[in-house]
């Protein structure tokens, strides 16, 4: 009733809208093949390919993987159009794309989602379900409810009718009809066993496949008329009397229903069995006293048929890749890594001197006065360095800039540092508040970046940095990270082409000097692999080419990746 | 080629489809258990994951630009991790449909078993996090010699860095594509698919 309603709304739309006639081409074109399975299983695609496609390149850097997942997508997009296209292999597309949607759920985003693979599972079934009516059943109404019980007009699909032959299948439902008109037929002379052309066959033609096959064969039609003929003849008893299911079970094709039955229960079962085996056989006991019924497989048995009486201690016990109590290599709990890499001999040996200079240090403004011509003597020996520093320092008139330059050293064993190539734009970063303990400078190098140049960056070691408020803006082209983090580091190597800021007294944070090297040319009081014990600095400045440090340890990390400028702080 | 009109049988139909739904049935079941190792690629619109704790060993993360499906190009850091663990993961994304409207699709896994993965690859837009330890680190190297994530490697003259480990506790991120060479789900999987959005911060 609801039906009658709809298709008389649809012929009244049919009528006002306009383009009629290419509208009736669509809609022939698109009856006579199968338009909504195949329109599903391309919306199924381009679902499971919609998920991942954005970032291509990373795709090719995964690999396999992502590539397999994407591959899908396209196998179901082209299963669509052949379902449109080439509706003949309807079926065997159909099954291929069930497949590849099932394979999507593992190697897609749950096949987009879960979504891409269900319209494509719909479309798929769809696409296999449809089949051209035999036009002269179209003519009189087919009532769309009760799957039409005539086959033997199938020219799309000629597998079909070799394998399931055609007449043979048709037979069964025909005679089952006759068995149920048989009150007419007794009542008919004998005649139809001797005089072929008797008065039954012109009631018959009209109401069956007959006129279809006469349509498309007069020969064929009339071998098929002595088929039912004989199927008549032969009477009810001979003929065996089908469920109503079996005829669209062997229309469809048991050669190619079976397999795929089979094939989408074993696939499961097989990828379950194999991921299983040493895991869930273990952990899962059945509910005790409960007995698997008979139609439940096994392997599905064995996934914990209930939770509950599984103790979870166990559930994670035998796994074996969990690798929660894999100890991370350097556990945070051994703070100071005392591993001065490369550093070794020259950050230790001073440090005896260098611990008296501390003292000097936190008390350089009272002796700076004299501290300051024995900075400027000339390159500081390892003996005067170590009250050098401040010693320059706050000589009242004499700015900071004024202090004596010199073109650094170049550093003793650079090492493996050459070896590595370096971005040619060097980010800005910047710290609030920096403590360093055993802070030495090793000189210069020239490191290799990788347009072919080089940048000439001053080198600081560092036992142990503390930088409040550390940020990091990188100065390249297109996207621009600016990272902000409290960092706790040891065993740092800084590479820096210049380092400016306010040095202050360690702990008392009482400026010292506000200054700025830069890798051409240094302060001559600068020393040179001296570590000194401590060294604190406010709002430091540099451009890092690079670090490189053992152990970090970070807080309040925040990072942002924009296309915009740095960030101002 | 056919010119007879047909349609969908639906009995036909059902022969196909309902032993696929019986074996899409046991494939979901099987993720959900952990049993087999799905492979992710989500991306086209940003999502947001949360993670109360993350341990990997090699680390590797440089400066790009990732496309989404609207051809807008998005400035990302790409970080690619060797063998990640987390713990209590919730990954959260706004999806509009045309009808319906917002979706949120929220995944929570990781809760009494981590979650691992290797060769796990993020396109990041916005990181956030709490403690934090980080070993071997190599600040400032050129993105094109990256070495330490087979695959992650970037164009040149773009900002690089990599490290041998990391650990990290709550860590929140806006991210445009996470990929998964394998991610292992398990430790009870909470899939929700909810109208409106539901985020997981």
């Amino acid at each position: 009733m609801l039906l009658d309603v709809f298709s008389e709304l649809t012929a009244r739309l049919d009528e006002r809208l306009p383009a009629r006639r290419p509208r009736r081409a669509f809609r022939h074109w698109r009856r006579t093949r199968p338009f909504w399975g195949g329109a599903a299983t391309i919306a199924g695609g381009v679902t499971i390919l919609m998920v991942p496609l954005a970032p291509l390149p990373i795709m090719i850097h995964v690999g396999t993987a992502a590539i397999s997942g994407l591959a899908i997508g396209f196998i179901l997009l082209a299963a669509g159009l052949f379902f449109w296209f080439a509706p003949a292999q309807r079926a065997f597309v159909a099954v291929v794309s069930t497949i590849c949607a099932l394979v999507s759920v593992v190697t897609s985003n749950f096949g987009g989602l879960g979504f891409g693979a269900l319209e494509a599972l719909l479309g798929a079934a769809m696409a296999f379900g449809w089949k051209p009516a035999p036009p002269a059943r179209l003519e009189d109404s087919p009532d769309p409810e009760q799957p039409d019980p005539l086959n033997p007009a199938d020219p799309p699909n000629p597998a079909t009718s070799w394998i399931a032959e055609p007449h043979r299948a048709v037979e069964a439902p025909i005679s089952r009809e006759r068995a149920s008109l048989r009150p007419d037929h007794p009542a008919e002379p004998s005649g139809p066993a001797d005089q072929p052309t008797g008065p039954p066959r012109r009631a018959e033609p009209p109401r069956h496949g007959a006129p279809s096959t006469a349509q498309t064969d007069p020969q064929q039609a009339t071998t098929d008329r002595a088929g039912t003929d004989r199927a008549e003849v032969m009477g009810p008893a001979k003929v065996p009397t089908w469920p109503a299911w079996s005829g669209w079970f062997r229309r469809a094709n048991a050669f190619v229903l079976i397999p795929v039955v089979l094939a989408a229960v074993a696939v499961p079962a097989r990828a379950e069995a194999r991921a299983q085996a040493p895991e869930t056989v273990p952990t899962c006991v059945p509910v005790p006293g409960a007995t698997r019924p008979w139609w439940v497989p096994e392997w599905l048995w064995l996934i914990c048929p209930n939770p509950s009486a599984t103790p979870s201690p166990t559930a994670s016990g035998p796994v074996p890749p969990s690798p929660t109590p894999n100890p991370t290599g350097p556990s945070p709990t051994s703070a100071p890594t005392p591993d001065p890499t490369g550093s070794g001999p020259e950050g230790s040996s001073p440090s005896g001197p260098g611990a008296g200079g501390a003292g000097d240090t936190a008390n350089g403004p009272p002796g700076s006065g004299e501290g300051g011509p024995s900075g400027a003597s000339g390159t500081p020996g390892p003996g005067a360095s170590g009250p050098a520093l401040p010693s320059g320092t706050p000589t009242p008139g004499v700015s900071p800039s004024a202090v004596a330059m010199t073109p650094p050293p170049a550093m003793a064993n650079p090492g493996r540092i050459t070896e590595i190539r370096y971005g040619p734009n060097v980010p800005e970063v910047a710290a609030d508040r920096l403590l360093a303990t055993g802070f030495s400078f090793k000189g210069t190098v020239d490191m290799p970046t990788v347009g072919g140049g080089s940048v000439k960056a001053l080198v600081f070691h560092a036992d142990n940095l503390k930088a409040d408020n550390y940020r990091i803006g990188t100065t390249d082209p297109g996207s621009k990270l600016t990272l902000g983090i409290d960092l706790d580091i040891d065993d740092v190597d800084i590479y820096a082409t210049y380092l400016g800021g306010l040095i202050t007294v360690p702990y008392l944070n009482v400026p010292l000097l506000d200054i700025t090297i830069g890798a051409g040319l240094i302060p001559t009081w600068l020393p040179l692999n001296i570590s000194l014990p401590l060294f604190s600095g406010d709002k430091i400045k540099a451009g890092q080419v690079f670090i490189r440090a053992g152990t970090v340890r970070g807080s309040d990390l925040s990072a942002d990746v924009s296309s915009g400028a740095l960030r101002s702080s | 080629m056919p010119s007879i009109e047909g349609r969908t049988h639906w009995g036909r139909s059902a022969v196909l489809l309902i032993p696929a739904l019986v074996a899409l049935g046991g494939l979901t079941v099987a993720i959900a258990e952990g049993a087999l190792a799905a492979s992710f690629g989500v991306s086209g619109q940003s999502f947001k994951v949360k993670a109360a704790h993350v341990k990997g060993t090699d680390v590797a993360a440089y400066l790009d630009t990732a496309a989404s499906v609207d051809g807008k190009h998005h400035p990302v850091m790409l970080a690619g991790v060797g063998k990640a663990t987390m713990r209590d993961v919730c990954t959260s994304a706004v999806v509009t449909v045309p009808v319906v409207g917002k979706i949120s699709l929220k995944v929570i896994g990781g809760k009494t078993e981590p979650i691992t993965g290797t060769n796990v690859v993020a396109d990041a837009e916005a990181l956030l996090g709490g403690n934090g330890v980080v070993t071997d680190v190599e600040a400032g190297r050129d993105a094109s010699t990256l070495d330490r994530v087979p695959g992650v490697v970037g164009e040149k003259g773009r900002f690089g860095i990599q490290a041998s480990s990391l650990t990290t506790e709550d860590v929140r991120s806006t991210a445009w594509s996470a990929n998964g060479g394998t991610i292992k789900l398990s430790g009870g999987l909470d899939v929700s698919v909810t109208a409106g959005v539901h985020e997981c911060f």
